[in-house]
């Protein structure tokens, strides 16, 4: 009997209780709360991001498809105007300044370079690579800083790692090798990590 | 000891449904953008896959073209692995407007882009070759770069306000402008 009024006791001083949370419990409450809530918004920022991310890749990569498919018609450019050079007489206009012995990126890169790094646009101007961003034109990407600014900026590496080719030491010109590897990089957006490397090897005689 | 044997109050009652209600509207709120937002992202997704498919097929073709001629709004060319005509052209639907890319082969036109998905505004198109006469070797007058570029806005058809727009661009040095002969003939 006694052992049920101390329990009755006990429980209507709970159920009584008026008092509201304390300071401590609200805290750590909302602590919890926003520890959730941060975790979430960061998920879903993440898969925003992840998104925007993947798009942006998908027009980088074609970009810096682009910058090889630049390189490699310039090159068979030169080869014609070579020619033009050679016979004047087959062409209408030739290239100023062209020889029928000038190098195979005549225009492109100093006839000592070992290495270079190439701003080639894709009506085949060029410019230098100090400021290597991209511009909108026209709706096309160039390096024509009068165009509207974009996320992408673009290099095209040439060099020659071959030592049968271009031997360690010797420093073989560019302009003098018979392949050539090219390095097509295109960064997007503020993060440098944001980058896309396309690799090529071609035939420069 | 008398325990008393409480219910709760009308304040407390209308209260407690008003922040409840309060709450389920903001987490609905914020679930009905969250998932807006999801869905016209899943959209763009699918538009850039849908001209990333596109591009995909045109360099497909181009890599290995020949004869390469422009018009407006059109590039025609051989494709060389069959001597096939292709024809790449933009148009515009009829029934809304949206702009979007055909591909015709052998009289046999089909679409590249989906008008649900995809709105091709401006489609350019550059082209690089020698100025030479075309009676010499095909390599001194061929097109050495065909570079392509899209523009316009990828859709949300449940939601007719949202536009995202795009710019994207491909150029294309065909393998064959390198020959002294054509491939076919």
């Amino acid at each position: 009997m006694l052992h049920q009024r101390l329990l009755l006791k006990i429980q209507g001083k709970y159920l009584l209780n008026k008092k509201g949370q304390i300071l401590p419990e609200a805290i750590l409450g909302l602590v919890i709360f926003f520890i959730i809530f941060t975790g979430f918004i960061n998920l879903v920022i993440s898969y925003f991001r992840q998104i925007k991310y993947a798009n942006d890749r998908i027009i980088a990569n074609f970009l810096a498809l682009s910058a090889l498919e630049e390189i490699q018609g310039y090159k068979e450019f030169i080869v014609a105007e070579k020619n033009c050079a050679l016979y004047p007489q087959n062409c209408i206009t030739t290239m100023p300044g062209i020889a029928p012995n000038s190098h195979w990126a005549f225009g492109l890169i100093d006839e000592n370079n070992t290495s270079a790094d190439i701003c080639l646009n894709y009506d085949f101007s060029t410019s230098t690579c100090d400021n290597s961003k991209l511009y909108l034109i026209n709706n096309f990407y160039s390096y024509d800083p009068s165009g509207t600014s974009t996320i992408f900026a673009k290099k095209l590496t040439l060099r020659c790692p071959f030592s049968e080719i271009c031997p360690a030491g010797q420093n073989v010109p560019l302009a003098n090798a018979t392949a050539v590897e090219a390095i097509s990089e295109v960064i997007f957006g503020d993060n440098e990590e944001n980058k896309v490397n396309l690799r090529m090897i071609f035939i420069t005689k | 000891m008398k325990l008393k044997n409480k219910s709760f109050t009308l304040e407390e009652i209308v209260i407690s449904l008003l922040v409840f209600m309060i709450s389920l509207s903001i987490i609905f709120t914020i679930y009905s953008n969250l998932l807006n937002a999801h869905i016209s992202i899943q959209r763009e997704l699918t538009g850039y896959q849908n001209i990333k498919f596109a591009l995909d097929k045109i360099y497909a073709d181009l890599k290995i073209a020949q004869d390469i001629s422009t018009s407006t709004n059109k590039i025609e060319f051989i494709r060389t692995s069959d001597c096939a005509t292709i024809a790449l052209i933009y148009a515009t639907s009829l029934e809304n407007g949206r702009g979007y890319l055909e591909y015709q082969i052998k009289n046999n036109t089909t679409t590249l882009t989906d008008v649900n998905l995809v709105d091709i505004k401006n489609f350019n198109y550059l082209i690089i070759k020698n100025i030479a006469s075309s009676t010499l070797d095909y390599f001194m007058y061929s097109v050495k770069l065909i570079t392509i570029s899209l523009n316009g806005d990828f859709l949300n058809e449940s939601n007719s306000s949202y536009f995202k727009p795009f710019n994207i661009q491909l150029s294309v040095f065909p393998l064959p402008s390198s020959y002294n002969e054509k491939i076919c003939k």
